[in-house]
Order: structure tokens, then sequence, then C-alpha cells
């Protein structure tokens, strides 16, 4: 599961009212090499949840570089900060571990990078 | 004046060629004008653009063979004979003269006839058909299978052909990883193209299975993640469907086949989860969301009519879709597109069966034909503005026409 994934997701468990962020236990990590293509960084700035990003990617060690707040047009030309942050978003990996709704408590394992979000009947 | 150009479209998909066409023109602003069109032969003069436009065109559609450049349009054999040719100045250089018909098979020593007929020649050089400096084709048209011969009588040099060969490079019947539901790959390429993806878009897959769909996406620049409820699908655990394989190995999934093809940076992952309960945040975040979700629907009360004989039972359109249609209005950016293929009864079947949604415009409609009874057809609709809390899908008319699609669906031999 990449970080811009882990930022565009919620859960829906039965009373949960936003279920996000999701609370993030990870226990192996990969860092996998991605082209980089500025313009995609870019457009994904507006989109994203930057507090949510930075404190994900500070818990998981990899915030090194990171801006801890985006510039009012949410655009950014410095390379550099770009490649930092297409590095967080798209190179880091969370292969074992879980996802927890912030509202309900409730788990879900993330397998071979996979998170599972199927919930029960009841749930 | 602007040059005239035949395009020469495969003659399969016909429902999804223009729609093909205009879409990539409208994502390279390339201003096209038809002059000419039928669903009944691959014909298609156009004008309007310039070579550099046609290249692009080429570099996308797969639904169209080549494109020559129109010296000249004749309705007879015996006119293009006679051409003078007086507005293209004669080509030195080695050359090729390819004869392209439908509707009938011309031999080639009617062709060989038929050029040595022609009273003058815009080519000075020599034959030579394994290199040449200059294609030039003839196109003849039968489709009315006159006794006088053809209706239509193209002559112009080759400007390109298609990309079509990379739809053999990625046949499913070569990929890694394939299932059940894997997308035919000459129609996953079509589906990227009616939605106008482009190269850094970010498109979303929520019925994603083997995959089929990212690939081409992903060929086209884009990025694409997906979920599925099949979790095995999405890891690739199982039985396999190819012939004389047992279980998948592990190099056989969707990241498996990405990395066959060096698309590994374009694939962002997945996610199992039911579509009912979407686990994405409601905000605009896709451009393009390109699925094809499962055919199932929800029965409703068979009726008993005077004679005590079941009546045409009344079958209502899955939640599954409208539920699609809003969750595209959520999470699509203003502008991004939805593609969808949709199952109807035939015979059932009129546009208000459509799901509609008040913040989605419908841009094409595109049918293929599965058997006599059903048909599913290809949707592909804009978001042209965010959706209020009252917005919500709906359907017009009917929903009768989604008859029993699963069961007449599986029915058809593949």
């Amino acid at each position: 599961m990449k970080l811009l994934t882990h930022n565009m997701m919620r859960s829906h468990c039965k009373g949960a009212v936003n279920g996000f962020p999701l609370k993030l236990n990870f226990s192996q990590v990969n860092i996998k090499e991605i082209e980089f293509n500025p313009d995609f960084i870019n457009r994904m700035l507006s989109r994203l949840e930057w507090s949510v990003l930075v404190d994900t990617a500070t818990q998981l060690g990899v915030n090194e570089g990171l801006p801890e707040m985006l510039p009012e047009n949410q655009e950014i030309d410095d390379e550099e900060t770009l490649k930092k942050i297409h590095h967080v978003l798209l190179e880091v990996e969370v292969v074992e571990g879980e996802l927890e709704c912030p509202e309900t408590g409730k788990k879900f394992p993330i397998s071979k990078g996979i998170p599972d979000m199927r919930l029960n009947e009841d749930e | 004046m602007s040059k005239r150009y035949l395009v020469v479209f495969t003659q399969s998909f016909e429902d999804f060629r223009l729609p093909e066409l205009e879409s990539i023109c409208e994502l390279h602003q390339i201003k096209l004008i038809r002059e000419s069109y039928s669903d009944s032969h691959p014909y298609c003069v156009v004008t309007g653009v310039s070579d550099a436009d046609i290249h692009t065109i080429l570099s996308r559609c797969v639904l169209i063979q080549f494109v020559a450049e129109i010296w000249a349009h004749c309705t007879s054999r015996q006119e293009l004979c006679g051409c003078q040719f007086s507005d293209h100045a004669p080509l030195p250089g080695s050359f090729n003269i390819i004869l392209h018909s439908f509707g009938r098979k011309v031999p080639m020593t009617e062709k060989i006839d038929l050029i040595e007929k022609m009273e003058y020649l815009p080519l000075t050089g020599e034959v030579d058909c394994s290199n040449p400096d200059h294609v030039f084709y003839i196109c003849e048209n039968y489709t009315n299978k006159k006794d006088e011969g053809p209706t239509d009588v193209f002559f112009g040099p080759l400007v390109g052909r298609s990309n079509r060969s990379m739809i053999d490079s990625y046949s499913v019947k070569k990929r890694l990883y394939i299932g059940r539901t894997t997308m035919d790959a000459q129609l996953s390429f079509v589906m990227a193209n009616v939605a106008r993806i482009d190269r850094g878009d970010l498109v979303y897959d929520p019925f994603l299975g083997t995959g089929s769909l990212v690939i081409p996406a992903a060929v086209f620049g884009a990025f694409s993640l997906g979920s599925d409820i099949d979790i095995k699908a999405l890891h690739g655990w199982g039985k396999s469907t190819k012939k004389g394989e047992d279980k998948y190995q592990t190099h056989q999934n969707i990241e498996g086949n990405m990395k066959s093809y060096g698309l590994s940076s374009l694939y962002l992952g997945s996610l199992a989860s039911d579509f009912s309960t979407p686990l994405i945040r409601d905000t605009p975040l896709f451009d393009v969301i390109l699925t094809d979700p499962p055919y199932g629907v929800r029965e409703a009360s068979l009726k008993v009519n005077s004679d005590n004989h079941l009546a045409q039972s009344q079958f209502s359109l899955s939640h599954q879709f409208l539920e699609l249609l809003n969750f595209a209005a959520r999470t699509l950016v203003i502008g991004g597109r939805l593609v969808y293929w949709l199952p109807v009864i035939r015979d059932l079947y009129s546009p208000d069966c459509l799901p509609q949604h008040p913040a989605l415009s419908l841009l094409h409609n595109a049918e293929q034909v599965l058997n006599k009874k059903s048909a599913r057809r290809l949707l592909v609709l804009r978001k042209t503005r965010q959706a209020t809390r009252d917005d919500t899908a709906h359907v017009r008319g009917d929903e009768v026409a989604h008859g029993n699609f699963r069961e007449l669906y599986f029915a058809k031999s593949s």
C-alpha cells in the first residue's frame, strides 16, 4: 500500500462518520524505485490531505525534506522538493501491517501490500 | 486548400470507431472535419487536419488501420485512369502501390491491369515491393456491389499506419495472469481512448478483477489503482483459467503483468473492498474511473398473468450501477470521465434505461452486441460540476431492459 493510496482511503464501518484518516500499524515496509513524473506529483498536491501525509510519513520515518505545509496555490516548482514528495507518495510501500478505523477501532489487515477492507454483515 | 485524408477503419466494433476518433481529437485539440462516414464500410474522408495531427491520431486509435492522403477520389476506375493529378508534382524515388478493397476481393492481376491503364502516374521511380520510398494506396469501396464496379476509388500516399500492432503485444493470450473476467486487449484500449486518458492522469477501477484495464491506462502514461471484492483475483491466488496451467504461480498476479510489460511504475496497487460501501474519501480525486462492473442484477418479483403462466419477469437495474454514478459524481474531478459497460436486453432498450446523474453528462453510448438477445453498452460520462447533497443517480424510464443478464451473458460462447 502506497502512502498516496492511504491518503485517499477512509473506513466505512457502521457508526463511523468520517473514518479518516485510517491509523497505520506496520511491520514490513519496502522502498521501490518509481519513475518520477513531476506533473503528476504537482497535480496530486491539491487532492491530498497534506497534514495526514506528513503525519504518516513521519510515523514511517520517511518525512525528511517534506514541507510541513503546502504553499497557497498548492504548486511546487522546486524539483528537489517534488522528488521528495514523489518518494513519500509512491516509493514507500507498506507490505505487511494493518489499518485501523479512527472511530470504531476496527482493524483491517495489510498483506502483501494489499489492504483487506471488507466488512462483515454487522460491521 | 486543406488536404483531404482517407481514414481506413477496421470493420469491427463499428459503434466505437467514431467515439474513439472523436475522443482522441478532443484530447489533442484536433479540429477534424468528417466529410463522409458510414458504419457499413471502413472508408472515412476527413479534412481540417495536418499530417502531424494524423500521426497523433494513429498513435492512439486502435480501430483505425491506416490513413492515406487523398490525391484522387473517383466514382469509377475509368475516372481514376483519366486523372492527371495536376495538383501534385510527380514524386521521384521507388514506390509500391497497394490495393485495398472492401466488399470484394480484387485479384492481383486486376490491380496490375488497373495501374497499367492509368494514363498518368505521379511517380517517376521504380517499383520496389520490399523497401519503397513511397507507399501509395488505391482503395475501392464495393459496399453497394454494383455490377459496374466500385462506388468509390481513392488514390494517394500512405501517411501512416496505426499502432494496432501494440494490441498484439498486450494480447490476453500471451499475458502472464488472466482470469474469467479479463477484458479483451483491443476493447480495453478502446475504453482507455474514449476515456480520453492522458499522461499523468489518475485512474481508478472499482471492479479491478485481474487488472486488465490498468494496462492500457499505463501504456498511455496514466497512474492507476483499483479495488475489488475478490481478494483472490487481486493477489493472484487460486486455480489458473489458462489451459494446461494448474495454480497461479507467485509471479502471476496484477503486479506480475505490469512488470512483464515494463509498466510497474504506473500501477499504484489495489484494495480488497465491497463496492457497495466504497472506501474512498468523498472528494475529487480521480481524472478517470474506468471499469467493467459485474453484470448481475437484483431480482424483483415474478408476475403470474391471468392464464396462470409466469409472465415476463420484471427485473430491476442493479443498485450497483446507480452507486457507480453516485461514486463518480463525488470522486471525479470536474471534467473527469466515468467509462463503464452496461448490460442491456436489446429488444427492451431505449435511452431512458440509462442511469443518469445531474452532475454527469453523457458523451458516448456505443453498443457491442453479444448475442441475439443481449448487448452491452460502453457509456462515457463527463463530470460537469460538483454534486450537491440532493443530486442522486436515477433511471428515467423503465429498468426492465437490464433483464437476467448474467445468465444470458455467460451462456454465450466466447
